[in-house]
C-alpha cells in the first residue's frame, strides 16, 4: 500500500512539473513569441510588395499614380475586414471570460465577414464576373502590382477564414475556456494581422497618386520607358 | 465570495469590450477621414495618410493584437 502511494505520489511529481520541460505558461509564452516572429518574417514579404507599388507605379515626373479603381465598394470592403476584427476581438475576450456563446458568435462573424470581404475582392474588385475586368490582366505594371498586392492579402485571408473555422468547430466541442485558449489568441492574433496590412495596402492602392485610366492592352509598359 | 469573483470577472469583461468597442469606432474614423483626405488633397495627402496607418496599426496591434503580452508576466490561459 505504501509503496503504492509512494509510486501514485511519483507520478503526480512528474505530472507537475518536469524540470527538462516548459511549464505550459512557458510554452505559451514561446508559443507567442514564434507567432510574432512569423507576422515579422511575413511583413518583409508584404513590405517588398508595397516597395515595388511605391516603385513601379510612378508617373515620367516620378509623382505617385494609381489604376482608376472603383472607390465605393473598396471603401465598403475596407470596412467589412475592420468590422471582422471587431467581432474577432469579442469572441477572444469571451472565450477568456468563459462566455461561449458570444465566441461561437464572434467566430462566425468573423468568419461571415472575411468571406464577404474575400468574395468581393474577386468578383467587384477583379471583376471576375464582369465582362471587362476593372483592371485588365495584361495591363502591366498596374496589374502586376494590383493583382500581387490583392491576390497575396487574399490568401491570407483565405487561409484566416479556414483557421477561424476549425477553431470555432473546436470551441464548439468545448476544448476552450477561461484557462486554455491559446488558439483562439493565436487565431486572432493572425486574422487581426491580416487586417494590419490591409490598413496599409488600402491607402496606397486605392488612395495615393492620382488615378490613371489603364487601356485594356498591355501598352502601360511603354508609358514608363 | 463566488459572486463578488463573479461581479469583477464581468465587470473585466465589460471593460475589455468597451476598449474594443473604441478601437473598433477610432478604426472607422480614422479610414473615413483617410477616404476624405484623398479625395480633397489628392497626392498631397500621401505623408498624412501613411502618417494616418501608422496610427491604425497601433491601436491593431495594441488592442486587438495585444503585443504587449510579449514582456507581460500577466498570463489568461
Amino acid at each position: 500500500m505504501s509503496a503504492v502511494a509512494h509510486h501514485d505520489h511519483h507520478d503526480d511529481h512528474h505530472e507537475l512539473h518536469n524540470p527538462m520541460e516548459p511549464t505550459r505558461k512557458e510554452q505559451i509564452r514561446m508559443n507567442r513569441m514564434g507567432l510574432w516572429m512569423f507576422c515579422l518574417s511575413e511583413a518583409f514579404l508584404f513590405f517588398a510588395i508595397l516597395a515595388a507599388r511605391f516603385y513601379l507605379w510612378r508617373d515620367a515626373d516620378g509623382a505617385a499614380i494609381r489604376p482608376y479603381l472603383e472607390q465605393g465598394p473598396a471603401l465598403a470592403f475596407t470596412v467589412v475586414l475592420l468590422l471582422s476584427s471587431y467581432f474577432m476581438n469579442r469572441a477572444e475576450v469571451a472565450i477568456a471570460n468563459d462566455d461561449k456563446k458570444t465566441f461561437s458568435f464572434g467566430m462566425l462573424m468573423t468568419a461571415g465577414l472575411g468571406l464577404v470581404f474575400l468574395l468581393g475582392v474577386i468578383f467587384v474588385e477583379w471583376g471576375l464576373m464582369l465582362p471587362e475586368p476593372h483592371l485588365p490582366v495584361n495591363g502591366g505594371a498596374f496589374a502586376a502590382v494590383f493583382y500581387a498586392m490583392t491576390g497575396m492579402h487574399a490568401i491570407h485571408v483565405v487561409t484566416g477564414v479556414i483557421l477561424i473555422l476549425i477553431v470555432w468547430n473546436n470551441g464548439r466541442k468545448g476544448l476552450y475556456d477561461s484557462k486554455e485558449h491559446w488558439a483562439v489568441e493565436a487565431c486572432a492574433i493572425y486574422w487581426h494581422y491580416v487586417d494590419l496590412v490591409w490598413v496599409f495596402f488600402y491607402p496606397a492602392i486605392y488612395l495615393i497618386g492620382y488615378a490613371v485610366k489603364v487601356p485594356h492592352h498591355s501598352a502601360i509598359i511603354s508609358f514608363f520607358m | 465570495m463566488s459572486d463578488h469573483h463573479s461581479s469583477e470577472s464581468s465587470a473585466s469583461k465589460s471593460g475589455i469590450f468597451i476598449r474594443g468597442n473604441t478601437a473598433a469606432i477610432a478604426l472607422a474614423v480614422i479610414t473615413v477621414v483617410e477616404f476624405i483626405m484623398a479625395a480633397a488633397f489628392g497626392i498631397e495627402s500621401a505623408v498624412w495618410m501613411l502618417l494616418l496607418a501608422i496610427i491604425k496599426a497601433g491601436i491593431i496591434m495594441n488592442i486587438f493584437m495585444g503585443i504587449s503580452r510579449l514582456w507581460s508576466e500577466e498570463d489568461h490561459h
